[in-house]
């Protein structure tokens, strides 16, 4: 048996018996060395060329820098791979770099009919995109931008959507937010004091729970405001539960028009407001505190947590 | 040299169930016109309640949200959630 080779123009054959002996070593054609080993069997567009071991590729010194093995897993860096791409930085370095010349580079993924799924940056940003958008995405100044977040957010941090996206699910947290607020002395119709001096209201939102400061100072009563009072203007409205009162101790008064032993106030359910209650002496029922409670210049912090 | 602007906005209105309507005011402020500070400032209305120094796009939709039915059923259940009531 011999094998058919070519060289320009003529074609020849050399006798199987002496394949090692006349390829044992690499021939060059050109500038380029050529090694053929004896477990080559087809050289055919370079199939079945592994037919009973790996294919290796390497560069000079017999270093090996791709591996195909005979499960068809493709190595770079590796002899050894254990999936269909298997890429190996060694000890050190970056093991693979994918770039693009314009503003986005991404690579994709995608299982059976899914919806294609990509990892990549925008520019320095890196991004991840679920659902055919971007779900999530980490930012140059180190915040982690949720989906509908600002994608210039400042500060390392999280941030969430500037509108809430509620879930259901009750492990999930789904909002943050801080924020200011107006508090103002009402009562039943509304009616408020004259004028106050510090109207101060702070709120920290996480999930569905608000925490909320208020500094109220009233500078003039005025007589419009009348009957049991409130403190209105709440940031958000409490959650539609019947039965059920978070509670906000008043841990501060002064001023004011009657002594108490006690003051303090709830929220009830859809409420955006704190009913007031009082204490003037040891008793077995609290009562809703009154506008002739107040005078000029009456001040009062309360603070607690409510849900939404 | 940069430049810096302030905006002010209404950035969310919702309307609740029983009537109150909350709105958030959003304060931006830009450098070179990229976003470098935001705080937000809320305030919630109840049904009925006086609408002086309200933002127009707010006040259109209290009006629109507030009819007499919603305003009185609003204020019976404040008194039925009065404790001791």
């Amino acid at each position: 048996m011999a094998v058919p080779y070519t060289f320009g123009s003529a074609t020849t054959s050399i006798p199987l018996s002496q394949l090692d002996s006349n390829f044992a070593t690499a021939i060059t054609l050109g500038n380029t060395a050529v090694q053929l080993g004896n477990t080559i069997t087809t050289l055919t567009g370079v199939t079945n060329v592994a037919s009973s071991g790996s294919l290796t590729l390497g560069t000079s010194g017999n270093t090996t820098a791709i591996t195909v093995d005979t499960s068809q897993n493709v190595g770079i860096g590796t002899a050894s791979p254990t999936s269909k791409l298997t890429v190996s930085s060694g000890a050190t370095g970056t093991a693979a770099s994918f770039s693009g010349s314009g503003t986005f580079s991404e690579i994709s993924f995608k299982a059976g009919a899914s919806t294609t799924a990509y990892i990549g940056v925008n520019n320095s940003d890196f991004l991840v995109e679920t659902g055919g958008a971007e779900s999530l995405r980490l930012n140059t100044n180190g915040a982690l931008i949720l989906k509908g977040g600002s994608a210039s957010a400042s500060g390392v941090g999280i941030a969430f959507p500037a509108t809430q996206s509620t879930t259901s699910n009750a492990n999930t947290l789904d909002d943050y937010e801080v924020g200011t607020f107006t508090p103002t002395l009402i009562d039943a119709g509304n009616n408020q004091p004259t004028s106050y001096t510090v109207q101060r209201g702070n709120y920290t939102k996480v999930g569905n729970a608000v925490t909320i400061e208020i500094y109220l100072n009233v500078t003039t009563l005025g007589g419009s405001i009348t009957g049991a009072v409130a403190i209105g203007g709440l940031p958000f409205a409490a959650k539609n539960v019947s039965d059920l009162y978070a509670p906000f101790p008043v841990v501060y008064w002064g001023t004011m028009n009657t002594s108490f032993v006690w003051l303090g106030g709830f929220v009830n359910s859809t409420a955006t407001k704190i009913g007031l209650y009082k204490a003037t002496a040891a008793v077995t029922n609290v009562s809703a505190m009154q506008a002739s409670d107040w005078k000029n210049a009456s001040d009062m912090i309360i603070g607690g947590t409510y849900l939404t | 040299m940069s430049t810096f602007t302030e905006t002010k906005t209404v950035d969310q209105i919702t309307v609740t169930e029983n009537g109150i309507v909350l709105y958030r005011e959003a304060t931006r402020i830009f450098k070179d016109d990229v976003e470098v500070s935001k705080t937000f400032h809320r305030t919630s209305l109840t049904p009925g309640q006086d609408l002086t120094g309200v933002p127009d796009q707010v006040v259109a939709i209290c009006n629109t949200a507030w009819t007499q039915e919603v305003i009185a059923a609003y204020q019976a259940q404040q008194q039925q959630n009065q404790l001791g009531a």
